[in-house]
């Protein structure tokens, strides 16, 4: 046989392994190992065994044929000895039994079964838990290894927990019924005292309001009071002043009567139109130079007292007579006259208006003082179909919607007032092509009256000063300012509202009356 | 040779041969503790019906048997995990084999898969298998592969396109039953390159460096009753005597080379069986002349006694000289028995020759030639065969 070259160690170390000199293979060369394996399952099985005995809860194992292999001492104790038997010969509760029997059934089918169930024992009840799992081989149930612990004191522990937990829950709940109930009793309280500071802030408004124009009407009232006096004095001193201008008139008249040129020159001056044009320097220096021209020393007085008078342009026969002798003293004459004339005119007028005035003033005071008197059960149907009327060629059409036989309470004349205001304002808010419409109906024992308009809208900036007296949004010749102030004062006296709500398109004043204080109107 | 008689180990598992073998399988089984076992075998020996007798007979020991008939000709590695499959899954105990080299094989390769839980391709080469397998009881169909009673497994690794050698003795059966009945099915072309296999086996074992006083009983007798038997077999089929004959021939063979390896000859079939998929014992039975060209030198004694065993008498030794004598010989029977010598004819080209030496020269089976040989001295013998 050839032995094998040098450098081929890999191939050698094959060659003695293919040998196979450095084992001995047989069966028996597994011996020690089969040994050492059993070794290792006895002890093994001993400690397991030692575990399974001293374990302080029922242990047992039940073998693939439905018999109990194996039961530790605890399980001994409580039953006896039931190595071999069936679990169903076992002495137990047979109500328990036979829920055993089905977990039993079902753990040994591969499904690990666990349940506390209450049993009776000479200690009183007990919770005995069982847990119940197949011993798998393989994959494959080879029987059921089970358990039974007693379980008492947890459960006691657990349902005092339970309880606890159940107080402390309804503890919370009932706490947080009585806070929520709190907090809703405490968020209406608040509601109300907004409501109410709401309620105060208004009335304070209104009561400064009041005020404002309970002293602004005393002011007033007195101002016409002192007024009058004077007021009458004025006028009958202008009256007279005017007869005694009449007077002179007619003095003038015969004077000039007498033929005398001078007459004639201060009645040709006097003649002159009432509403006298103020002549400028150069006129006046123009009629100056004529009357230099004339001869007269000195014109320029003269000629400023002749534009006064209005005698600008006088003829040439005139200014040589103003220049003349005794022209002058006829020119002074007319100034006097003319000017007792020009004075007497505008106190006449001043006094007047002023009387104008105190007259409406006092009108407007009458209007806010209420009249109980006044106030009766009234056709306001009837009243408000005269809506109509305030329209006219400028305006547009009043349409009416008025409810059947619906009668109001309160001063029919005065209420006209507000109609009328309301209306007039709507139409002139509406303008020609607009459209206005009066609505009324019952509104409980009262009455409501509406006025809308389809104009541009009331402007935001000045909704909070709609009703203040003098407040006006028309040209200064157009109103006052007084109208919605005068109607919320006649509405106040009805013990009524009045309101309104605005958007551009659609603008409604909205009036309400309370109906008779002591009941029904019958409509 | 230094010592007249080397110390050599010979192992062979537990065997029964004669008529009737085959029907111990679940006997067998049973006794090696299975309850549970996996019956390998391939689909033409189920149809010859000698795979459902033996899992007749494991039934009849009360056996729950499972069976796996997925195995092709030289069988391969993927054959194998699909076996290791069947084998876990049915959660098998132990593996019965009805079959030639090929069931055989890939029960080694399922057994100790199986029980290493690794690709049985790591197992290539000599003594890799960490874990003996679960028992393993062989029923053998053909007289040539002796794996029944080897430590030998030969696998097919398509991802390589090669052959792999696992030499280790945990591939040595726990059983080995030949019944010659089941060479009554064997095809005749089967039967011839599963004999020339056989021859194979006895020649290398019988030249092998490892070669032994006990293989060497084996592997004489061997080539004795192949060349007394084969073309007697491959002519009539039905005699019981040749077939008898051969298939404890294998067997003997089978124990020889175990124990004492194989040589060159084995290396380049498992190569070229590996590449072409061709049959086993048909790449041997081409290959082999080649093998005893190369090797003479280095065994001449041995192969003149060969010689003498093939039925030269020793004058015709004497006269032709031994090589020329062995070479004759084994060409005259390879002919006798229909296997026409070239390599060409199974499908190899000289463009495959390199790639196979290289395949060659790193098999295990190289380890017990008589001559040391480099890929290139390979290439040239396949050259020669080609």
């Amino acid at each position: 046989m050839n032995g094998h070259s040098d450098g081929q160690g890999d191939l050698d170390e094959m060659y003695q392994k293919l040998l196979g000199l450095g084992d001995s293979f047989s069966v028996k060369s597994h011996y020690p190992e089969y040994k050492a394996a059993e070794r290792h399952l006895v002890e093994s099985e001993a400690r397991l065994r030692t575990m399974f005995e001293a374990v302080p809860f029922d242990m047992y194992l039940i073998g693939a044929d439905g018999t109990f292999l194996l039961s530790n001492e605890s399980y001994r104790r409580n039953f006896g000895e039931v190595q071999g038997l069936r679990p169903e010969d076992v002495d137990i509760d047979p109500a328990m039994k036979a829920g055993f029997l089905d977990d039993l059934r079902i753990a040994g089918e591969g499904t690990t079964q666990q349940r506390v169930r209450a049993v009776e024992t000479a200690n009183g009840p007990r919770w005995m838990l069982t847990i119940l799992s197949p011993i798998l081989i393989d994959g494959v149930s080879s029987g059921v290894a089970g358990v039974n612990i007693d379980v008492s004191e947890q459960k006691k522990a657990e349902q005092a927990l339970l309880t606890i937990n159940e107080d402390l829950e309804r503890i919370v709940e009932s706490r947080t019924y009585d806070l929520r109930r709190l907090n809703d009793e405490l968020e209406a309280r608040r509601k109300a005292l907004e409501r109410a500071l709401a309620d105060l802030r208004n009335t304070q408004e209104r009561l400064v309001q009041t005020r404002y124009q309970v002293s602004v009407g005393r002011v007033l009232a007195a101002i016409a009071h002192e007024l009058n006096s004077p007021l009458a004095a004025t006028e009958s001193a202008a009256g007279q002043l005017a007869s005694m201008r009449d007077e002179a008139v007619r003095a003038i008249s015969r004077f000039r009567s007498l033929a005398d040129p001078h007459a004639k020159l201060v009645d040709r001056i006097l003649s002159r139109p009432a509403d006298i044009p103020y002549y400028g320097k150069a006129r006046r220096d123009a009629l100056a130079d004529r009357l230099a021209s004339a001869g007269y020393a000195e014109p320029y007085e003269l000629a400023d007292d002749l534009c006064d008078l209005g005698a600008a342009d006088l003829g040439d026969e005139d200014v040589a007579l103003v220049a003349g002798p005794g022209g002058a003293d006829a020119v002074g004459v007319a100034w006097v006259l003319g000017s007792m004339f020009g004075s007497s005119t505008l106190a006449a007028k001043a006094a007047r208006r002023s009387a104008d005035v105190v007259r409406s003033l006092n009108a407007y005071l009458e209007l806010a003082r209420p009249d109980e008197s006044a106030l009766v059960e009234f056709d306001i149907v009837g009243r408000l179909q005269r809506c109509a009327d305030y329209g006219s060629s400028g305006t547009c059409p009043v349409a009416l919607e008025l409810e059947e036989g619906l009668r109001a309470y309160g001063d029919p004349e005065r209420l006209d007032l507000v109609w009328e205001n309301l209306v007039k304002n709507a139409l002139f808010a509406a303008g020609k092509a607009g459209r206005v419409t009066v609505r009324a109906r019952s509104d409980g024992s009262g009455a409501v009256v509406s006025v809308e308009d389809d104009g541009a809208g009331v402007d935001p900036a000045i909704r909070d000063r709609l009703f203040d007296p003098f407040f006006s949004t028309k040209a200064q010749e157009e109103g006052k300012g007084l109208g919605l102030d005068i109607c919320r004062r006649i509405i106040d006296t009805h013990g009524g509202t009045i309101s309104f709500e605005s958007i551009p398109g659609r603008t409604v004043f909205a009036v309400y009356l309370p109906g008779r204080p002591d009941g029904d109107m019958g409509r | 040779m230094s010592q007249t008689y080397p110390m050599r180990k010979y192992v062979v598992p537990e065997s029964v041969f004669g008529e009737g073998a085959s029907t111990l399988a679940g006997r067998y089984a049973r006794n090696l503790g299975a309850t549970r076992p996996l019956v390998v075998s391939d689909p033409g020996l189920v149809a010859a019906g000698w795979t459902e007798s033996v899992i007749e007979s494991c039934r009849a020991e009360g056996l729950s048997p499972l069976s796996f008939f997925d195995v092709s000709p030289n069988p391969r590695c993927t054959e194998v995990d699909r076996g290791v499959e069947a084998f876990k899954d049915g959660r098998c105990d132990a593996i019965i084999v009805v079959g030639g080299g090929s069931p055989m094989d890939a029960a080694k390769g399922i057994a100790a898969s199986a029980a290493n839980g690794a690709d049985v391709r790591t197992f290539e080469g000599v003594d890799k298998i960490a874990v003996p397998g679960p028992p393993l009881v062989c029923v053998a169909s053909t007289a040539g592969t002796g794996s029944e009673v080897s430590r030998f497994a030969i696998i097919n690794d398509v991802f390589r396109h090669v052959k792999i050698a696992i030499v280790s003795p945990k591939m040595v059966p726990d059983a080995a039953l030949v019944d010659p009945r089941l060479l009554s099915t064997v095809p005749t072309d089967l039967a011839a390159a599963t004999g020339m296999d056989a021859l194979t086996h006895a020649f290398e074992a019988y030249v092998s460096s490892a070669s032994s006083a006990l293989t060497d009983l084996d592997a004489r007798q061997a080539v004795r009753l192949i060349a007394k038997n084969l073309e007697r077999l491959i002519v009539d089929p039905g005699d019981e005597d040749a077939r008898g004959a051969m298939a404890l021939a294998s067997m003997l063979a089978g124990r020889a080379f175990s124990n004492a390896g194989l040589g060159v000859v084995h290396a380049m079939a498992h190569a070229l069986g590996g590449l072409l998929d061709a049959p086993h014992g048909l790449c041997n039975a081409l290959l082999l002349d080649a093998g005893i060209e190369v090797n003479f030198e280095a065994a001449a004694e041995r192969y003149s006694e060969l010689a003498l065993d093939l039925g030269a008498s020793p004058d015709e030794v004497a006269s032709t000289g031994a090589k020329a004598c062995v070479l004759e010989r084994v060409r005259a029977l390879r002919a006798a028995v229909g296997v026409v010598p070239g390599l060409a004819n199974i499908g190899a080209v000289a463009s495959d020759l390199p790639r196979l030496a290289g395949f060659a020269a790193r098999d295990a089976c190289l380890v017990t030639n008589p001559v040391r040989l480099s890929a290139d001295d390979i290439e040239k013998i396949y050259e020669r065969s080609l």
